[in-house]
This record gives structure tokens, C-alpha cells and sequence, in this order.
């Protein structure tokens, strides 16, 4: 079908697809195939650029216009566009030679992704429920208003350079509406690890199992580790089953 | 005519909810309907849930998407419009509109409204689509007529292809007036001509807007981040002269202040309520 061949080559032209079709549209009108092209381009450079404002800023405004006109060509599928920057991420992420140019590169995107995340869920029925007061043997679930991320960069500090192993929760703040973070140490990361169930779990459990792999006293260690749990709480960070 | 809406309404966007769910609360605005894009309120920002909620209870509502890409060759992406559907009967929404253009390409994302080949196997081929989706959404699909800076295959005039596709489809029209000023001003023909040659009685409402000029192109871009010109109001008062329907003022870009939303709405009122009187759209 005539209309379909010509649909096809317009949009192979203005999105930089790898298959360009051999006839080309109405070349009287390159003008305005370019105004296409820029339009194109820069609806996907202004949501990008919003989203990971630290990535740009890391990697630089010109290999960060580069590292876009290389995604529109490589067929973004996400219908909702707020969604498109976490495509955006995975196709960098899967071809890591695109990004030489920072190490934290990888840790910028994953951050600054989670928070977009966080900002935009629905927790209104984590949002109506109170606070549940600390109990260790309550089942409590990681709550969906929150990331735990294991990172190689303190990127949330600023620190792009040293390397290490990092872990942070992220968690949507319902008093300010905004993400907050915290530095959190690869005991209580593992700590957190077996709330990450749909029907909770102890308190008391997940110390005994993490205590016993980091061969620590849960008697020395369990006032500490259930006093930041239930700030945990407060925050909605974890939440009542 | 659109049941429940009549005479003037807003476009709702994230910048202003807030602000405007507070002053229907108050007592203070509340515009004949509103207009949402489902594309923006299908996840949002949960700082203004609450405020999008109340709105949808609140007011009347037309939904105006932004993804359906009825022009592209592909068949329905039924997935992404299930997630359409679920979140119009979640909140109600019986008026669905978009675009006559096509956005995607064999699942690939432009974001961008693109132009169709204006030919009569195409007219066959959208209407064919449109039927699907309407009967998928159970609910008619009101047809917008886009922009276009690049000319597209035609072997008809835009007005007649419109008519062609709406006829075969029988669905109802929403007239962007600022598009069609905007093409007239690109592809150089007269504005009121299309007016004339359009089927206007089918147009269920109607959308100004405001465009912006870029003389490094030579070209008038649909920009909806600037107030509507003078020729644009002229062009509507041509509009309501001929078939006086709801209508509403876009803005998608450089979103003002809602105080100054609520002048352009004025505004609005005060050109189209001559209009409005005795001809049912009470």
C-alpha cells in the first residue's frame, strides 16, 4: 500500500531509524522533515532531560543529546511517556559501550529513575493508614512507597568518583511530598531484604536470619535494629500487613 | 452534541489541580466542563490524586487522548488501549476524543502527532480502525483535525478527507480551530474555504489554542504555550456562526497561572455566549 510505504519512510527519516527505505519522501519538503525531526527529538529530550537532570549534568550536555538521538533510533515502545526514561535507561544499561563517559553512569539513571517512580505512585491506602506502632513479632511488608538500592557510587551524596558498595532506601515522604533518602549499612540492607513480601514478615525473624549470617549477637544488636525499624514505620517505609 | 457539556470549558493539567479542585471547594470557578488527558492522569503525581479526584466527581468531563495513533498501519495496540478504557469507566468519562494523525510506528514511539496520507484507501483504512476502537471503548471516538507542516501524500482536500472518514465512521467532530488557522498560514489556503467545505455539523466541540512563529522555518507551529491571536477569534466567532458548540481553550505548554486560565475561559464566555443562546447548548 502506497500510504504505508510513504508513512514508513517519513518516520524512518525523522526518528534516525537504523532501516532507512531507499525512496525517500518528497524531498521539495526537507525543510520541514527536519521540523519533524526536532520535534521529535526534542519531545523525547525534554522529558529525558527532566528526568536525569544529574545523569545530563555527569555525562554532558553533548553526549547527552547524542546518547538520545541514538535511543529515538532504536524504536522506544512505551505508550505512556513519563514511562519512556526508565526504556530510556535500559537501553543504556544494556549497551554499556554507550556510556564510557561516567562510571556512576549506571547508579545516576537507577536513582534518578526511583525517584520518578516514588513520585508517581498511588499509596492511598498507605497514605490513610496510621503509623503502626513497633511490635517485633507484628509481619511488616516494605512498602511500595519505597526502594532499597545497592549502589557502587554514593551518587546521592554528590560522591561520583569513589567506588564501593553503597545501600540507600529511597521513600516517599507523605508530609512533604517529595522522595527522601537514607544511607542505610549492608546489615540492615539485608536486614530489609525479607519484608519484601506481599503478606509481611517478623520482625524478630529477619533479625535472627540476618544476626546469624553476619554473626552478631541479636540479643547486643536487637533494641538498635527494632528502634530503627520502627522509625522504618513512621515513615511508612515498612507498613502493616 | 455532547451530553452534560455545554458552552465553555478548561483543559486540566498538574500544574493547577491543586489550585483549581480548591476553588471549585470555595465556591469561587467552576467552568461549564473540563477536559483531561488520560495519557497525564493515567499514573500522576500522588501529591495531586486527591485533587484529580475530586474534579472527576465534581465536574463534567471529556477525555482528550494523546496515544492512539489511529493512523498507523499496525492494528490496535489493545493493551495500552484497555489500560484507556479502564481508566474512562473508572472515573466515568463517556466523551473520548483524538487526534486524525498517527504517532507510532510498527509499536515505535514519535510521541509526535504525525501526518497522514490523505487518500481514500486511508479513509478506508482509519475508519475501519476507529469502528474497532470505539467498539472496543464502547464509546464513539470524536475525531480532531491535527496539524500538519509536512504535506502528506493527498489525492483529496483535508476537509473532504475529514469528511470521508467521519462519514464512514459516523462520528462526531472536535474542531481545532488554531490548527486549521495554523495549516491555513503553512500550506497557504484560506481558513474559512476549509470552514465551508468541512462537515461542520458534526463537530461535538471545539478547541482554540494559541501557535507561535518561527522565522528561521518560515512556519507557524501548533505550539498550545501561547494566548490565542486575534485571527484565531475570528476565525471562531466564522466557527459559531455556522455550528455554535461547546468549547474550550488549550493550553499544553508554558502553562500560566490558573488566574489567568480563568481569563482566557472568561474571554471565551464572553465571544461564544451570543452564540449559545436559544440553540440548545444551554
Amino acid at each position: 500500500m502506497l500510504e504505508k510505504i510513504s508513512q514508513e519512510q517519513f518516520v524512518a527519516l525523522i526518528t534516525g531509524a537504523s532501516i532507512i527505505p531507499e525512496e525517500k519522501p518528497d524531498r521539495s519538503q526537507n525543510d520541514r522533515l527536519k521540523v519533524y525531526k526536532d520535534l521529535v527529538y526534542y519531545r523525547f529530550y525534554e522529558v529525558l532531560k527532566n528526568i536525569y537532570p544529574l545523569f545530563r549534568k555527569e555525562v554532558g550536555d553533548e553526549a547527552f543529546e547524542n546518547l538520545v538521538r541514538r535511543f529515538i533510533g532504536e524504536n522506544p515502545r512505551e505508550p505512556l511517556i513519563w514511562k519512556m526514561p526508565n526504556e530510556f535507561r535500559n537501553f543504556l544499561c544494556s549497551r554499556k559501550e554507550l556510556l564510557p563517559l561516567t562510571p556512576a553512569a549506571e547508579d545516576l539513571l537507577s536513582y534518578e529513575w526511583s525517584e520518578v517512580e516514588l513520585l508517581m505512585g498511588d499509596y492511598s491506602e498507605i497514605a490513610k493508614t496510621q503509623s503502626p506502632g513497633f511490635s517485633p513479632d507484628l509481619p511488616l511488608a516494605f512498602s511500595r512507597s519505597a526502594r532499597k538500592l545497592k549502589l557502587t557510587f554514593r551518587v546521592y551524596a554528590g560522591d561520583y568518583t569513589s567506588s564501593g558498595e553503597f545501600y540507600v532506601v529511597l521513600y516517599y515522604n507523605f508530609s512533604d511530598y517529595r522522595v527522601h533518602f537514607l544511607e542505610i549499612t549492608p546489615f540492615m540492607f539485608d536486614l530489609l531484604g525479607p519484608f519484601d513480601v506481599e503478606n509481611g514478615f517478623s520482625p524478630e525473624a529477619a533479625l535472627t536470619g540476618t544476626a546469624s549470617k553476619y554473626n552478631v549477637s541479636k540479643d547486643e544488636i536487637g533494641e538498635v535494629v527494632f528502634k530503627t525499624l520502627g522509625e522504618y514505620c513512621q515513615k511508612k517505609i515498612l507498613v502493616r500487613v | 452534541m455532547l451530553e452534560g457539556i455545554s458552552r465553555c470549558g478548561i483543559g486540566l493539567r498538574r500544574e493547577f489541580v491543586v489550585e483549581f479542585a480548591e476553588g471549585l471547594r470555595a465556591g469561587r470557578f467552576r467552568p461549564g466542563w473540563v477536559e483531561i488527558t488520560p495519557e497525564n492522569w493515567i499514573d500522576m503525581p500522588f501529591r495531586v490524586r486527591d485533587a484529580f479526584e475530586e474534579v472527576m466527581v465534581s465536574c463534567r468531563v471529556v477525555a482528550h487522548g494523546l496515544s492512539l495513533s489511529i493512523g498507523s498501519p499496525e492494528p490496535v495496540d489493545i493493551q495500552h488501549l484497555s489500560v484507556i478504557k479502564n481508566f474512562l469507566d473508572k472515573y466515568g468519562i463517556e466523551h473520548y476524543s483524538e487526534h486524525l494523525s498517527y504517532s507510532t510506528w510498527n509499536g515505535s514511539q514519535t510521541y509526535e502527532l504525525l501526518p497522514v496520507p490523505m487518500t481514500a484507501p486511508m479513509a478506508d483504512f482509519i475508519a475501519d480502525k476507529l469502528k474497532r476502537v470505539s467498539d472496543f471503548l464502547q464509546r464513539p471516538v470524536i475525531l480532531e483535525n491535527a496539524t500538519y507542516y509536512y504535506r502528506p501524500p493527498a489525492e483529496m482536500p483535508e476537509a473532504e478527507f475529514i469528511n470521508t472518514v467521519a462519514r464512514k465512521t459516523d462520528c462526531p467532530l472536535l474542531l481545532d480551530v488554531n490548527n486549521v488557522y495554523v495549516n491555513s498560514l503553512n500550506h497557504g489556503f484560506d481558513p474559512r474555504a476549509f470552514i465551508d467545505d468541512l462537515d461542520i455539523d458534526r463537530t461535538a466541540y471545539i478547541h482554540t489554542a494559541g501557535h507561535t512563529y518561527y522565522p528561521q522555518d518560515n512556519l507557524f507551529i501548533d505550539t498550545h504555550g501561547a494566548a490565542v491571536s486575534g485571527e484565531v477569534w475570528d476565525l471562531l466567532l466564522y466557527v459559531m456562526q455556522r455550528k455554535p458548540a461547546p468549547a474550550m481553550v488549550e493550553r499544553d505548554n508554558n502553562i500560566p497561572p490558573l488566574a489567568e486560565i480563568v481569563s482566557e475561559y472568561d474571554r471565551l464566555l464572553e465571544v461564544t455566549a451570543p452564540f449559545y443562546e436559544g440553540v440548545g447548548v444551554a
